[in-house]
């Protein structure tokens, strides 16, 4: 697989998973393509097999580089919301906020397999080698990330 | 929801899922990260594998757009191709710093089959590695820009990026001397960060760590979200 087609096919889940990763709305472009840069370098390491595992291995890691050297600068205000493609009303915003928020609660260990899993749709098989983790750990913290999601969100009984 | 997500949370769920970079964000990206090196020329990307279908469309449109910003200054230079254009002209980009803008003004359509190949530069005709590199003391370059010499095309400020990224990797004094070329070939050129990142590791590999430090924290300065920070760090050993 080229580096072309993973950048079509994955360039979205690379930024929505440096987003989860903390990475700042406006350095969501940058930090994309940096991923991108990287995945070009290790290319030829790679087996070609299961893409999105590894790209979100490079994404974790370029978006734990990337909060290194992110407490050094100076923060901007951000004004505007970066460009994105979800057309979304205000109440559905409020909605995803509140998820986000959410998700933020959450560890890090079940949140990621949550996103892998809920958002990117990905096997559980998949999830299991991108966090690094035995299948049926992926399982249970999937089981555990549901409960407190729908905690948090008033929908358990 | 032990099991199973809600009805509301999948909603919710399916509306993150939609995010994402927007066509004019994917555009730039794909931009840079071929005058990267790290995607393939535009002529190369119509044998790219099928797309998902998703981006199947966006990376048509991609493709075309990098065609046209590649083939631009093809257009301006070469006086031997009168192929009229066919497509619709390139709107301005510019960045999020504000450095840097192309300016499109006559985008060709994909080159016909019998137009000829566009002028390349050999080798042998870029000055030789022991040449200085800081622009203060460079003899003349033998490639003049686009309009001062009409019988030598200039090379593309894009060929002459990707012949530095290939020499670097065998010969760093070529790879530096292509980027001082391109410097004065292309003093605002769109591709200042790409240049500069490749003057960067070809100093390092030179053992030239004060200049590569330096010229590395200036680009830092000047492009404070370049995507390339971390490939500065690795090549001077420290965050610019």
């Amino acid at each position: 697989m080229t580096v072309d087609a993973l950048f079509s096919s994955y360039a979205g889940f690379v930024w929505r998973t440096l987003r989860h990763f903390g990475v700042a709305p406006v350095d969501l472009e940058d930090q994309t393509q940096e991923v991108f840069l990287v995945a070009h370098r290790r290319l030829a390491q790679w087996d070609g097999q299961n893409p999105r595992p590894w790209l979100y291995g490079i994404a974790r890691r370029c978006a734990a580089g990337y909060r290194r050297v992110a407490h050094r600068r100076h923060e901007r205000t951000v004004e505007t919301m970066p460009e994105g493609r979800g057309q979304h009303d205000s109440s559905e915003r409020a909605e995803l906020s509140l998820l986000n928020r959410v998700l933020q609660t959450l560890d890090e260990d079940k949140r990621a397999v949550f996103l892998l899993h809920e958002i990117e749709e990905m096997s559980m098989r998949e999830v299991a080698e991108s966090v690094n983790c035995p299948l049926q750990t992926a399982y249970t913290r999937l089981y555990a990330a549901r409960r407190e999601i729908a905690r948090a969100l008033g929908e358990e009984p | 929801m032990a099991e199973q997500a809600s009805d509301r949370t999948q909603q919710l769920l399916r509306a993150t899922r939609e995010d994402g970079p927007s066509s004019d964000a994917m555009e730039r990206m794909s931009k840079r990260l071929a005058a990267a090196g790290a995607l393939a020329l535009p002529s190369q990307l119509q044998d790219a594998p099928r797309v998902a279908p998703r981006f199947g469309a966006l990376a048509r449109s991609i493709a075309a757009m990098a065609i046209a910003g590649a083939l631009v200054v093809s257009w301006q230079v070469t006086h031997t191709i009168s192929t009229p254009p066919t497509t619709a002209p390139v709107a301005p980009v510019s960045s999020e710093s504000g450095e840097r803008t192309t300016h499109v003004e006559t985008p060709p359509a994909v080159r016909p089959v019998n137009t000829p190949e566009p002028p390349t530069l050999s080798v042998d005709q870029l000055p030789s590695a022991a040449a200085p590199a800081t622009p203060g003391n460079v003899r003349a370059p033998r490639v003049t820009p686009p309009t001062e010499n009409a019988d030598s095309p200039a090379p593309l400020e894009l060929e002459l990026l990707q012949r530095a990224q290939a020499a670097l990797g065998r010969d760093a004094a070529q790879a530096l001397s292509i980027t001082g070329e391109q410097a004065r070939a292309y003093p605002s050129g769109e591709y200042v960060q790409e240049r500069e990142v490749i003057a960067v590791e070809a100093l390092a590999q030179l053992g030239r760590k004060d200049e590569a430090s330096s010229r590395a924290h200036a680009l830092a300065e000047r492009f404070p979200r370049t995507p390339y920070r971390r490939r500065l760090e690795i090549a001077v050993g420290h965050a610019p």
